[in-house]
């Protein structure tokens, strides 16, 4: 009975090694640049919490890909969807007040979502094609209504609650990620939705057979990706304290990669939201190291790309 | 088939099948575009075969039966109420379940553990309040494991691992968590070695003798002969023929034999 137990725990511990690998790897990370960087300050409180502020959006959008991804699905529109809806919201929070601007970008987020989900599920169009359509088109309407300008946000709570404030020394940007990673974690781990997403990944076909509605998984997934997309796009305006129709512009990738990088696997099937966050994280590290190098803004694309891809190249994978 | 004959006591293997009540389950007017309509009716404790030659339409009347298959136009009734079956979801929801043709495409999740796949209908019977009661998902899984001796080093090993005739106990345990009144088995001893072929005939006769009804869809004889009370016989998309077992008459494979071709 002891042996059977033991080789039943080295069974649990070799499928989940994988997943320790990525902690490992950020850790790793995290020392290499304490050490080489120590003179330029990378370890002070202020650059911590700087990289927590500026990898917020990357990881509250992560957790939301995470989902999309596992079931085998993409989303192109999501960068897109992020400029719209933070236009809106500004658009609206000056006028009618915050909760009518959350209610309004989380619809139009959702609104969007959801006719990707109705492309992809019930006119069986490649998510590819259906979500790259629709960010052209959404990009073009950002650009329309508001004639390529910025709209600023005077709302000084709005600023607060959405991007700008510190509760003492912790950011809000910070409270609002782990909102967002704890309740996404548990949503895949432990309940039966996250159960039957796994599944509908793994195999759509098998997971149909057994009686999961997987076409209305994965409407109502990239459904709640554009809400969140919404929410992504308030947290930059109250952050800048106005809305412009470039953001979220160069997310799409971050956001993949992250989700890449944290093991979850672009086939679908795997599902590792704690991955992602920390996808986020040693992509946060990264951009912020190359900045305290001092290199050159342009030097600094081009590292980081090849970072990320290496990252991506030894991230755990089948 | 190499190796053992399957034993054929005939006498010891007849049911006495009460199909004097109401029929549990009844297919009317299925329409497969063939000569007639398909029509059958299922009684509790029954194994009712359905023989016929490669594409005469045994896949389409079972997957049409369980939702996979919307093309074609049919009236389905259980326990004499009719009943709308879109989907294999509404299927399980009418307690019928499907052990499906292909295992690995149709009938597993190949990276996901043995407790995944044989939990993955009930995943909502399985929660306490909001979340997952996994104590219970293993529970279940190392149930069936027992009860269908199924070789597996744990119920956390991945599926695809499994040898052809444990993959396939993987799937019938599957449908039975579900509970089910009825079980669709299409070519279940397909890529089964001969051992797990013998387990699987003897879980068939054991869910009959419970009061299930099964629909067992198969191209070897042998087996039909041996597990099922009554054998369909399809051919060009409707039924052409049906064999009875009784006391004294067995459902021979000559006889299928002869009224597939």
């Amino acid at each position: 009975m002891y042996i059977k137990n033991k080789s039943i725990l080295r069974e649990k511990i070799s499928a989940n090694i994988k997943e320790y690998m990525i902690f490992i790897i950020a850790f790793g990370i995290f020392i290499i640049f304490s050490i080489v960087l120590f003179d330029k300050g990378f370890l002070t409180g202020v650059n911590i919490l700087n990289i927590f502020r500026q990898t917020a959006m990357i990881s509250v959008m992560a957790v939301g890909y995470t989902f999309v991804m596992a079931t085998g699905e993409i989303d192109l529109s999501i960068g897109s969807t992020i400029a719209l809806t933070a236009l809106i919201s500004a658009i609206v929070v000056g006028k009618f007040g915050i909760l009518a601007s959350l209610i309004a970008a989380v619809s139009f987020g959702a609104l969007i979502g959801f006719i990707n989900g109705f492309f992809v599920v019930k006119v069986k169009i490649p998510s590819f094609l259906a979500t790259l359509a629709m960010m052209i088109m959404v990009q073009g309407f950002a650009r329309w209504i508001t004639q390529l300008r910025a709209i600023s946000v005077t709302n000084k709570t709005f600023n607060f609650i959405f991007g700008g404030g510190n509760l003492g020394r912790v950011p809000i940007l910070f409270i609002w990620t782990l909102l967002f990673i704890i309740i996404g974690h548990f949503i895949m781990v432990k309940t039966s939705f996250g159960r039957k997403v796994l599944a509908t990944g793994g195999n759509q076909v098998a997971a149909r057979f057994s009686g999961i509605n997987t076409g209305n998984i994965k409407w109502l997934l990239f459904t709640v990706l554009g809400a969140i997309a919404a929410i992504t796009g308030m947290l930059y305006t109250g952050r800048m304290t106005a809305a412009r129709y470039s953001y979220g512009e160069n997310d799409l990738f971050t956001i993949m990669a992250a989700v890449i990088i944290g093991g979850n696997s672009i086939y679908g099937g795997k599902g590792t939201v704690v991955g992602a966050f920390i996808g986020s994280i040693i992509i946060g590290m990264v951009n912020n190291g190359l900045i305290l190098f001092g290199l050159n803004v342009d030097l600094q694309i081009i590292f980081k790309g090849a970072i990320i891809l290496l990252a991506i190249i030894l991230s755990p994978k089948e | 088939m190499v190796g053992r004959k399957l034993e054929n006591s005939i006498v010891s293997n007849f049911r006495n099948i009460d199909r004097k009540g109401n029929p549990r389950f009844e297919v009317k007017d299925l329409d497969l575009g063939g000569k007639e309509k398909v029509c059958f009716k299922l009684w509790p404790g029954e194994v009712l075969g359905i023989a016929g030659l490669l594409g005469a339409g045994q896949t389409k009347i079972v997957q049409s039966i369980y939702g996979v298959e919307g093309k074609y136009r049919k009236d389905i009734f259980v326990n004499g109420e009719k009943v709308n079956i879109k989907s294999p979801a509404d299927a399980i929801k009418h307690k019928i379940t499907m052990v499906p043709e292909e295992r690995l495409v149709q009938g597993l999740v190949p990276e996901q553990s043995v407790k995944q796949n044989i939990c993955m209908s009930i995943f909502d019977t399985l929660k306490r309040g909001w979340f997952i009661n996994d104590k219970k998902v293993e529970s279940i899984a190392n149930k069936y494991v027992s009860d269908l001796s199924i070789k597996t080093a744990s119920i956390f090993k991945k599926v695809k691992y499994l040898s052809g005739g444990n993959q396939q106990k993987v799937v019938i345990s599957k449908n039975l968590a579900v509970n089910p009144d009825i079980i669709i088995l299409n070519d279940p001893s397909f890529g089964v070695d001969i051992n797990s072929k013998q387990e699987i005939l003897k879980i068939v006769s054991k869910l009959a003798s419970e009061g299930k009804s099964i629909i067992f869809v198969s191209s070897e004889l042998e087996e039909l002969t041996f597990a099922c009370d009554r054998v369909l016989i399809i051919k060009d998309g409707y039924i052409v023929n049906e064999l009875i077992k009784n006391k004294e008459v067995n459902i021979t494979e000559e006889l299928i034999l002869s009224a597939i071709q």
